[in-house]
């Protein structure tokens, strides 16, 4: 067991090792009604070639599996965990993203038989080709959905079109047809494979008594073997696969997305997150002289915004919004990058990005559901929640400049969705 | 009741409340204009607190305004506008990390305050409007964001019935392309002027500060500006039409939006609430455990309470070809709760989930200022664990009662082009 603390903003919570294998990440906060719970397995949709030491080979598994086992899980032998949740009053939930799956819950009261309910369903798989077979019809209504959201186009579309082989590049969700192709034995490899506790962390933020927490892990978490899990990313070039992609959909207003492609070891260095946010910010951000300019003029409108999206293997800069003529939107955005380069960025808008950043990263220990996610991100990232915040704290104006004259404006590619 | 607050008048037709939480690292300050909606406000007032929030005298363009904020530790000025029920609220607001947490001990909230207050009372003028080119900038993002409301089908849906079901109605009013390509300067300032005149002014102040000197200082602020007698506004329940309309969209999607809208005239409040969270209001829900779980025709299915209109939506993205089985569905479970068709284990589920996400508002800066907002509104200030007791007390006759009040007045359907 270690305090994990943080002096600048006086905060600090428990990391346990469980004697079962799992990560066990506590931070009871003072005054708050509710409590928030994650249990979550460091697998997603990028997870989709791997084996274990009990496997003779690699094994690659249909596109959106990650994600259908998630929805699965809630429904054990007797009854959905759902209505379990349901005699509490608690609301769960649960999500799967590209390099993660987690469970859920926030209650403001009977929190251990929460916990119990969450811990229970998650270690207690129960499959039959019946309720599998039920599920795809709910799947291929959400996928049918995401299909006519632009906003998620506009990203997938971005996604296949930078990357050659990362398998980021393929909906978390997966397709209609890649799904019809899971079975229960499938789910139950993928299951056994990736919910070995050695895999997991259960993090819980807010109103909670972390004694009665700990005394219910004991009870209910089932010591694993640690399996030696390995999840292959296959090997990626540096350079986007092509510059654009435009997709026809009914839409008000053209979507683009513009995606800088950076090294994917970038993902693996703490403060490359900060860092590139405070870049982008800098330079393309609110407070910047092309944003005023590319506002005022009616390039782009208060949509536009910009943002780093990275996990594990995978790193990407990002502008995005809505725009009437969003080409004209990516060739500002470079030029500006090139001139910034020549020019230096300005170091009072730097200052003023840098506290901005601090202040939202501060705003963000306020909320239950982001320490608890927070703490379980950083887990998996193998540093600690308060990195983020020290990195912000510290950052120099050089540290900003040396990443930009490094930075390769034209690896990018536009994504364009309109009418 | 008023005193959980701390409300008070500061000013003619001026309300201020605090609630003040050490939990939290922020604070924030909202102030609502409230006014009666019509289809020339619900336009020009789209655009005026942009104009608002894009500079001021002191900070003459967006880019001074916003290295001002983030200089302030990503202090954020918001705006918006949201009817609640026939009133529209034109809402500005600050949000800014608490001063303990600041790097160089600057004072963080009251420089927040400061510049909403110059936002609000000094804008960039030219003659007798505002700022010609802000006018037309925030003109533009406004017709964008109308324009780009159909990019969200499932949003639309819902947008596109509301204004079916409540046809003719001030609820129904919505910003316009039209409406906003009509805004001058001049109008846009003349709209402004009458919402700081005549509209009724909330303020809210949520956080861990104790808001004593932000009192003061805004209690100047508006005792300085002319008021004349406030307007009075409120809501009309929609009256139900002598037939039930279906309406069709056609649009190039891959899965069909239906929303279906019923009417009460039934005034118990409470006792629609938990009926609503049985129909469609949680995972357990019937809508949900039936036409989703069951019979696998969706992916969400869901029932909306608005109190102010008497009106509920249950809404769903559909298999076009399973339309007329999830609508039949949707109907056939309403029907069983007026048969009392419902057991005592999903009453007592409906009333511990609204238990539960009642008490997780109180976490929440924005949740806590938007239900204290409604409440006043609605002549009805309690907490939401006081809430909490009265849905505890509503009973199994009282849901019957309300369910059978709801009579079928409208269904849109959005659909894949035939």
């Amino acid at each position: 067991m270690n305090i994990i603390k943080n002096t600048r903003v006086q905060e600090q919570y428990t990391r346990i090792k469980h004697s079962s294998g799992c990560t066990i990440c506590l931070c009871p906060m003072q005054g708050f009604s509710s409590a928030y719970a994650l249990f979550g397995t460091k697998y997603g949709s990028v997870d989709s070639t791997f084996k274990t030491n009990a496997d003779a080979d690699f094994v690659t598994v249909p596109a959106g599996i990650a994600h259908y086992l998630e929805h699965k899980l809630f429904e054990n032998e007797d009854c959905d965990a759902f209505k379990l949740y349901a005699e509490t009053g608690a609301s769960a939930n649960a999500y799967t993203s590209f390099d993660k799956t987690a469970y859920l819950f926030s209650c403001s009261q009977k929190f251990a038989e929460n916990l119990e309910i969450l811990l229970k369903f998650v270690q207690e798989p129960y499959f039959t080709d019946a309720t599998v077979q039920k599920e795809q019809g709910i799947i291929a209504q959400e996928i049918k959905m995401y299909d006519d959201s632009p906003d998620w186009r506009v990203f997938f579309n971005n996604l296949e079109t930078v990357y050659h082989n990362n398998p980021v590049r393929i909906n978390i969700a997966g397709t209609v047809e890649s799904i019809s192709e899971i079975d229960k034995d499938l789910l139950y490899r993928c299951y056994n494979t990736f919910y070995n506790l050695n895999n997991m962390v259960l993090s819980i933020a807010g109103n909670f008594d972390p004694e009665e927490a700990l005394a219910i892990c004991d009870r209910l978490l089932k010591p694993s073997t640690d399996m030696g899990l390995q999840s292959v990313i296959p090997d990626e070039p540096r350079e986007v696969k092509e510059k654009i992609v435009r997709e026809k959909l009914p839409c008000g207003i053209p979507l683009f997305q513009i995606a800088f492609k950076l090294p994917n070891e970038f993902a693996s260095a703490d403060e490359n997150f900060v860092h590139y946010n405070i870049l982008l910010e800098t330079a393309l951000g609110k407070t910047s002289r092309f944003y005023q300019s590319a506002y005022e003029s009616g390039l782009i409108n208060e949509t536009f915004s910009v943002s780093v999206f990275n996990g594990r293997g995978f790193f990407l800069c990002l502008a995005d919004g809505e725009a009437r003529e969003p080409e004209k939107v990516y060739t500002a955005i470079k030029e500006e990058l090139k001139r910034l380069k020549q020019a230096g960025l300005p170091e009072a808008d730097f200052t003023a990005v840098k506290k901005q950043t601090y202040g939202e990263l501060i705003g963000s220990l306020a909320k239950i559901e982001t320490v608890a996610n927070n703490m379980m991100n950083a887990e998996f990232d193998n540093t600690d929640m308060f990195a983020n915040i020290e990195t912000a704290a510290q950052v120099t104006y050089a540290d900003i400049t040396e990443k930009l004259k490094n930075f390769d404006e034209e690896n990018s590619c536009i994504s364009i969705i309109d009418n | 009741m008023s005193d959980i607050l701390n409300r008070k008048e500061i000013a003619s037709g001026v309300f201020l409340s605090r609630i003040t939480d050490s939990r939290f690292k922020q604070n924030r300050i909202s102030v609502y204009f409230m006014t009666c909606l019509d289809s020339e406000k619900a336009s020009v007032n789209s655009v005026v607190p942009r104009i608002l929030t894009n500079s001021c005298r002191l900070l003459p363009d967006l880019r001074a305004l916003n290295a001002r904020l983030s200089a302030l530790y990503a202090a954020r000025l918001s705006e918006g506008v949201t009817n609640i029920g026939d009133t529209q609220c034109v809402s500005i607001g600050v949000t800014t990390i608490d001063d303990r947490y600041a790097l160089e001990g600057e004072s963080v909230l009251s420089d927040g305050v400061e510049i909403l207050l110059n936002c609000i009372f000094d804008p960039l003028i030219e003659n007798n409007g505002f700022k010609p080119s802000v006018t037309e900038t925030e003109k533009q993002s406004c017709i964008d964001q109308i324009e780009a409301e159909l990019n969200e089908k499932r949003e639309y849906a819902i947008k596109q019935a509301t204004e079916l079901l409540c046809e003719g109605e001030p609820f129904a009013c919505r910003a316009t392309v039209e409406g906003v390509e009509q805004v001058t300067p001049q109008s846009a300032y003349a709209a402004y002027e009458k919402l700081l005149k005549t509209s009724r002014i909330e303020i809210f102040c949520a956080g861990c500060n104790d808001f004593s000197e932000v009192e003061k200082t805004l209690t100047k602020a508006f005792c300085e500006m002319k008021r004349e007698k406030m307007e009075d506004c409120y809501s009309e329940y929609s009256p139900l039409k002598p037939e039930p309309i279906t309406r069709y969209e056609e649009l190039e999607v891959n899965q069909s939006k239906m929303v279906i809208g019923f009417k009460t005239q039934l005034r118990d409040i409470d006792a629609l609430v938990v009926m609503t969270k049985i129909y469609g209001g949680s995972a357990t829900s019937k809508l949900f455990e039936n036409v989703r779980e069951k019979m696998s025709l969706c992916y969400y299915c869901w029932a909306k309470y608005n109190y102010c209109k008497g009106v509920i939506m249950a809404e769903c993205g559909v298999e076009t070809e399973n339309i007329d089985k999830a609508r039949a569905e949707i109907l056939n479970q309403l029907d069983l709760i007026k048969n009392s068709d419902f057991t005592e284990d999903e009453l007592l589920h409906a009333r511990l989930s609204l238990q539960n996400d009642l008490k997780a508002l109180n976490d929440k800066l924005s949740g806590i200022a938007l239900w204290y907002l409604i409440r006043i509104y609605q002549c009805d200030i309690v907490t939401p664990e006081q809430m909490v007791e009265r849905y505890l007390s509503v009973t199994r006759e009282q849901i019957i009662e309300a369910a059978k009040s709801l009579s079928l007045d409208t269904v849109y359907i959005l659909t894949e082009e035939s």
